[in-house]
């Protein structure tokens, strides 16, 4: 995926071979959440799912 | 409704409330990747050997599948017109339907007899859906999520959390779905 590789940042070892690919299933999670029910990605099927992954709260956003 | 937004973070979820409260509320779910640390950011590849993930968008669509990424430098914004295109290109009746409905408050109240506060994606609400239809209750439904003044609402009504899903049944509210209170706030006979 472009834009990985040439982030200094990324973990670049085993992580980038469990990097998902577009164009294949996105892992599936379970996570609680700030508004008290747990999200499974799973169940979100039939609607298009926008993942914002943010490095910490209390930074800008 | 037919795009939903999911923040994530190696936050717990107490650190994620207390954030979203000083924004004045957050109403797309923020979860909370805190344990096992960062096993989800691990699983898209972004999550930095700092324990932190990067910022990353990962589009997916209705079938589940990965149709787009993008790792952002930490301190830029994701560009909000970036990602409207890539919903248009992988969905263009979705982002159509997103333009024609923004976030916004209704204004007032739904004036029916019975309403269900509840989100798109909360398993309870889905059981009271099917509760209600197999009772032949008539019922409006209200999406906290896209609506701000119902979620403010739910808010008052459930010591501040935004539990779903919550009923007003002619007045009276139920936190939660209890098939018991809705029995009897219904006038349904109890088993």
């Amino acid at each position: 995926m472009p834009g990985f590789a040439e982030n200094p940042g990324l973990s670049c070892d085993k992580l980038i071979c469990m990097t998902p690919k577009i164009g294949k299933p996105a892992p599936d999670f379970t996570l609680p959440s700030h508004l008290d029910r747990p999200v499974r990605l799973r169940d979100l099927r039939g609607r298009n799912v926008v993942l914002a992954f943010f490095p910490l709260a209390w930074t800008p956003v | 409704m037919q795009t939903q937004v999911l923040g994530l973070s190696v936050d717990s979820v107490p650190c994620l409330k207390a954030w979203a409260e000083s924004l004045g509320g957050i109403h797309y779910p923020l979860l909370s990747d805190f344990y096992p640390h960062g096993a989800v950011a691990k699983k898209y590849g972004v999550l930095r050997r700092e324990g932190y993930s990067e910022r990353a968008i990962f589009v997916v669509d209705k079938a589940g599948i990965l149709r787009w990424a993008k790792i952002y430098d930490l301190d830029t914004q994701p560009d909000n017109d970036e990602l409207l295109r890539v919903l248009g290109e992988v969905d263009p009746e979705a982002a159509a339907w997103a333009a024609a409905h923004p976030l916004t408050g209704s204004g007032s109240a739904p004036e029916a007899e019975v309403v269900m506060y509840c989100t798109s994606w909360c398993p309870a609400c889905r059981r009271a859906r099917v509760y209600l239809e197999a009772r032949g209750v008539a019922y409006a439904e209200v999406d906290i999520t896209r609506d701000r003044e119902a979620a403010a609402r739910v808010r008052a009504w459930a010591d501040g959390n935004e539990t779903t899903p919550t009923f007003n049944i002619r007045g009276k509210v139920i936190v939660g779905f209890d098939e018991r209170q809705l029995d009897e706030a219904l006038g349904l006979k109890t088993r």
